[in-house]
C-alpha cells in the first residue's frame, strides 16, 4: 500500500489525527534534529530544540496552508527555535567574528609561509571545520546548516530563512570567511607552539 | 598581480559566476598560487561540510514527542458536539411544540416555576421582618450608648476646674485608639524596605 503524502498526512493531523502526525515526525525526524545538531552542536539541545520545532508545528498546524513543502515550513520551525536556543540560553557564548587585519589591508593569510595544501591534509581539519561551525554567529550557522544539509540552493534558504537572496550569499561567504581564518589562526597557534 | 576579490573567489567555489567571469578567474588561477591556494581552503571547507555523515535521533524520540503532544479531542470537543447540539434542539422543539408529552411537560415546568416563585417572595418577606427587627435592636443599642456617654460628660463636667485635664485625657484616648486601629487595617499597603 502506498504510503500518503505529506499533504494527506497534515490535512488528517490538522483535525486532530494523532497518528498522522506520528508519521510526520518519524518521515522527518531525522532530518530536524539534524539542523538542529548542525546548529547547536550539542546533542542533548538538539534532541530538546527537535523536539521542541515538531510540537510548535503541531500547535500551528492549522495555519500551514501548503503554500510551500511541509518539510520546508518544519525546517523553518526548526531553525527558529535553535535560533531563539543560541540568542538566549547560550547569549554569553563567545562567536567567531571576522577581524580586519591591523593594517587595514585585505589579506588573506595570517601568516604567508601557511601552505593551504598542509592545512586541509590534517587530520582534525574536518572535525575542526565542524566544531567552529558551532561558534558561528547565528545567523551564519542556520545560513550555511541549510545550504550544506540537503544540498538546498540559495533560493531555497532566502524562503526558509525569510532573508533575500543576496543576504544569503553574504551570510554564506562571511561564514566561510570565519572559518577561513580561524582554522588558520588554530594552527597558526599550534606551529607556534 | 592584482588577485581576484574575496567575494569573486568565492562565488567561484560554488559555482555561482557567468561563464564569462569564470574563464577571467580560470585564468588568473593559471597564474596566481595564493589564490589558488585560498580556493583550495575555500572548496575543502565546503567539502568538509557538505559530507559531514547524518545523525540519527535517540530511539524513543518520536514517543517523546507524541508524549508531549495534547491527546486527540473526543467527539465531544470536535466539530460533532454542534451536530448534537443542533439535534437535541430539534427533538426539544417537535417534543414541545407537536406532542401531548410535550404539552403535559409544559404544564407541569410552569406549575414548578409558580412554586418556585412563591418560595422566593416568602423568603424575601421574612428577610425583611427580620431586617427591621435588626434594625430596631441596633436602635435600642445606641440609644443606650448614647445615655452613657451623655452621663458620662455630664460627669466630666461636674468635676470642676479638673474638666480641662479629663477633657485632654479622653480626647487623648479616642485618638490613640484610633491612630491604632488604623495602623492595623493599614498595615499590609504600607511599602515594605529592604530587610523588613
Amino acid at each position: 500500500m502506498a504510503q500518503p503524502s505529506d499533504e494527506e498526512l497534515v490535512e488528517r493531523a490538522k483535525k486532530g489525527d494523532r497518528r498522522a502526525f506520528r508519521m510526520l515526525v518519524d518521515r522527518h525526524k531525522r532530518m530536524v534534529f539534524n539542523v538542529a545538531w548542525r546548529m547547536l552542536r550539542n546533542r542533548e539541545d538538539a534532541e530538546d530544540a527537535a523536539q521542541e520545532a515538531f510540537l510548535r508545528a503541531f500547535r500551528s498546524m492549522r495555519t500551514f496552508r501548503g503554500q510551500a513543502k511541509f518539510s520546508s515550513w518544519l525546517v523553518q520551525i526548526a531553525v527558529n527555535v535553535c535560533l531563539s536556543f543560541v540568542e538566549s540560553v547560550h547569549a554569553k557564548q563567545t562567536f567567531v567574528e571576522l577581524r580586519e587585519e591591523a593594517d587595514g589591508t585585505d589579506s588573506y593569510f595570517i601568516d604567508g609561509e601557511m601552505n593551504s595544501e598542509d592545512i586541509v591534509a590534517r587530520k582534525d581539519f574536518g572535525e575542526r571545520i565542524r566544531a567552529l561551525v558551532g561558534r558561528l554567529p547565528p545567523r551564519y550557522r542556520a545560513v550555511i546548516t541549510l545550504y550544506y544539509l540537503e544540498e538546498r540552493s540559495y533560493q531555497e534558504v532566502a524562503e526558509i530563512l525569510e532573508i533575500p537572496l543576496g543576504t544569503v550569499k553574504t551570510h554564506l561567504h562571511r561564514a566561510k570567511e570565519c572559518l577561513r581564518k580561524s582554522i588558520m589562526e588554530h594552527y597558526h597557534r599550534e606551529e607556534l607552539w | 598581480m592584482d588577485c581576484i576579490t574575496k567575494e569573486t573567489l568565492y562565488a567561484y567555489a560554488e559555482d555561482d559566476l557567468s561563464p564569462e567571469e569564470e574563464r577571467g578567474v580560470k585564468a588568473h588561477l593559471s597564474t596566481c598560487a595564493r589564490c589558488r591556494g585560498e580556493l583550495l581552503l575555500l572548496r575543502r571547507i565546503g567539502e568538509v561540510l557538505a559530507e559531514e555523515p547524518l545523525l540519527e535521533p535517540a530511539s524513543g524520540f518520536t514517543r517523546k514527542v507524541m508524549a508531549r503532544v495534547p491527546p486527540q479531542p473526543s467527539w465531544m470537543e470536535s466539530g460533532w458536539r454542534y451536530v448534537a447540539w443542533a439535534a437535541f434542539i430539534a427533538v426539544a422543539v417537535w417534543l414541545s411544540l407537536w406532542t401531548d408529552w410535550g404539552t403535559d411537560l409544559g404544564r407541569a415546568s410552569e406549575r414548578l416555576w409558580m412554586r418556585v416563585e412563591d418560595r422566593v417572595e416568602e423568603a424575601i418577606t421574612s428577610m425583611e421582618t427580620g431586617l427591621d427587627r435588626a434594625m430596631g435592636h441596633f436602635a435600642d443599642w445606641t440609644e443606650g450608648w448614647q445615655r452613657r456617654v451623655n452621663d458620662g460628660l455630664e460627669a466630666v463636667g461636674h468635676a470642676g476646674e479638673h474638666t480641662w485635664f479629663l477633657s485632654v485625657a479622653l480626647i487623648s484616648l479616642v485618638g490613640l485608639a484610633l491612630y491604632e486601629l488604623l495602623d492595623v487595617l493599614y498595615e499590609d499597603r504600607r511599602p515594605r524596605t529592604v530587610g523588613s
